[in-house]
């Protein structure tokens, strides 16, 4: 073989020995396309609580209380924890006579039975028509920060609902029970009291009691382990009820 | 000069020929083969190329399509937004009323639990004048004008004040 054909056919064994080496970039063919290109959507919404009225679930819950005691009377809130059990605080319904509830929407009905806490200031109302809506508890505190929401009768008014901040716990402010209370930043007025603390979930934190005296939008709450100890606990429960000399 | 030529024995050229064509062969072989794979690679290709055009307008054609139920559902959502605005409006200012409502029979409810307090107490003023006044007629002797008055003004002082009472609730009834 001369010089020339060598070449020659080095080259050309070259060149195919390429032409095959690029068989290994080939582009392979498109893969097969999908049934849809619409993603499924999550019906996460669903199991979010659906108003059918625009009230909310604690505005549902809210009952406007009316004490007759036997000088007068007074107003407070009251919020539903079963279907026939309301909470509300001891000093709404003391010496109470008779105890009539109002619910959002105006009807009326009266407490069949009254009971207070000898502890906490708070009170447990039983009325005998069956309520639709109620209130479950939180497993836990709210923790600093959290946004928490009150639906109440401030001055036996109109149903207002107010959110804000939970700050911490504190010593009970008037000195007179055991138990320490949530501090709270929500305007609320004498007749808010008794109405539930509620987390982002509508979960009871509290119970609504005292307003700091100063207007600096501070409120004070039963905790949810006083109101637990209350539900669970019968014997830190006494009846009222005031018989008044006609 | 014959012999010379007998003896002379010219080199075989038939090898020579032979080792000559083996390289062609080789090399037409091989370009053969090199033009199968070359011919084998653009079908190839052209397979790919023409499959990936195919996807291609596929997919142009379904892009195409989700963008114009894009824009119609984008229309709709503005349109729905614009809808869920005001029936959020109308649904706060029926909510809101609704409240008020319910304030206002809850008052109208304090208001007749008051007014009830009210007329038994006067009731029981109409009861005390009676039972003073018969009192009186029965067991005139026992009273003298000074305690009758006495008596008297106590049980008007208690009306008055059940009447100064019902003004005040008239008046910021309005």
């Amino acid at each position: 073989m001369t010089p020339a054909r060598a070449t020659g056919s080095l080259a050309l064994g070259l060149a195919l020995l390429g032409t095959l080496a690029g068989c290994s970039a080939l582009p392979a063919p498109p893969p097969p396309l999908p049934d849809s290109f619409v993603p499924a959507v999550s019906a996460s919404a669903a199991t979010s609580y659906v108003s059918e009225d625009g009230f909310t679930l604690t505005e549902h819950t809210a009952y406007r209380v009316r004490v007759r005691t036997c000088d007068g009377w007074s107003t407070g809130t009251a919020f539903a924890i079963d279907a026939h059990t309301l909470v509300t605080n001891r000093h709404v319904v003391e010496g109470a006579a008779l105890v009539t509830l109002t619910s959002y929407d105006g009807r009326e009905m009266e407490v069949a039975e009254v009971q207070s806490d000898t502890e906490a200031d708070l009170a447990l109302l039983t009325v005998d028509e069956e309520l639709d809506e109620w209130l479950e508890l939180a497993d836990e505190d709210p923790v600093f920060g959290d946004d928490v929401t009150v639906s109440g009768y401030p001055e036996g008014d109109v149903l207002t609902t107010v959110t804000g901040p939970y700050r911490n716990m504190a010593p009970e402010v008037f000195g007179t029970d055991p138990d320490e209370v949530l501090v709270i930043r929500v305007t609320a007025a004498p007749g808010s009291s008794g109405s539930a603390v509620v987390n982002a979930e509508d979960e009871v934190v509290g119970v609504l009691y005292a307003v700091d005296t100063e207007g600096l939008g501070w409120a004070y709450a039963v905790s949810l382990d006083s109101l637990t100890t209350m539900l669970d606990d019968p014997g830190v429960r006494e009846p009222v009820a005031e018989i008044c000399a006609s | 000069m014959i012999d010379d030529l007998q003896d002379f024995t010219p080199p075989p050229s038939a090898p020579r020929r032979t080792r000559g064509r083996a390289p062609w062969i080789i090399a037409v072989s091989l370009l053969g083969v090199a033009l199968l794979a070359t011919t084998t690679l653009a079908s190839y290709l052209w397979l790919v190329s023409s499959q990936w055009t195919s996807q291609n307008d596929e997919l142009r054609a379904e892009a195409t399509e989700l963008g114009s139920e894009l824009g119609l559902a984008q229309s709709q959502v503005a349109t729905l937004e614009e809808q869920v605005t005001t029936l959020d409006g109308q649904l706060d200012a029926t909510t809101e009323r609704l409240s008020d409502l319910a304030n206002e029979e809850a008052h109208a409810g304090d208001d007749v639990e008051y007014l009830s307090d009210l007329i038994e107490a006067y009731e029981s003023c109409i009861a005390n004048y009676d039972e003073t006044l018969s009192d009186a007629l029965r067991n005139g002797y026992t009273y003298s004008n000074s305690n009758a008055r006495s008596v008297q003004n106590d049980v008007a002082d208690y009306c008055d004040s059940l009447s100064e009472a019902f003004d005040e609730f008239v008046a910021d009834a309005g």
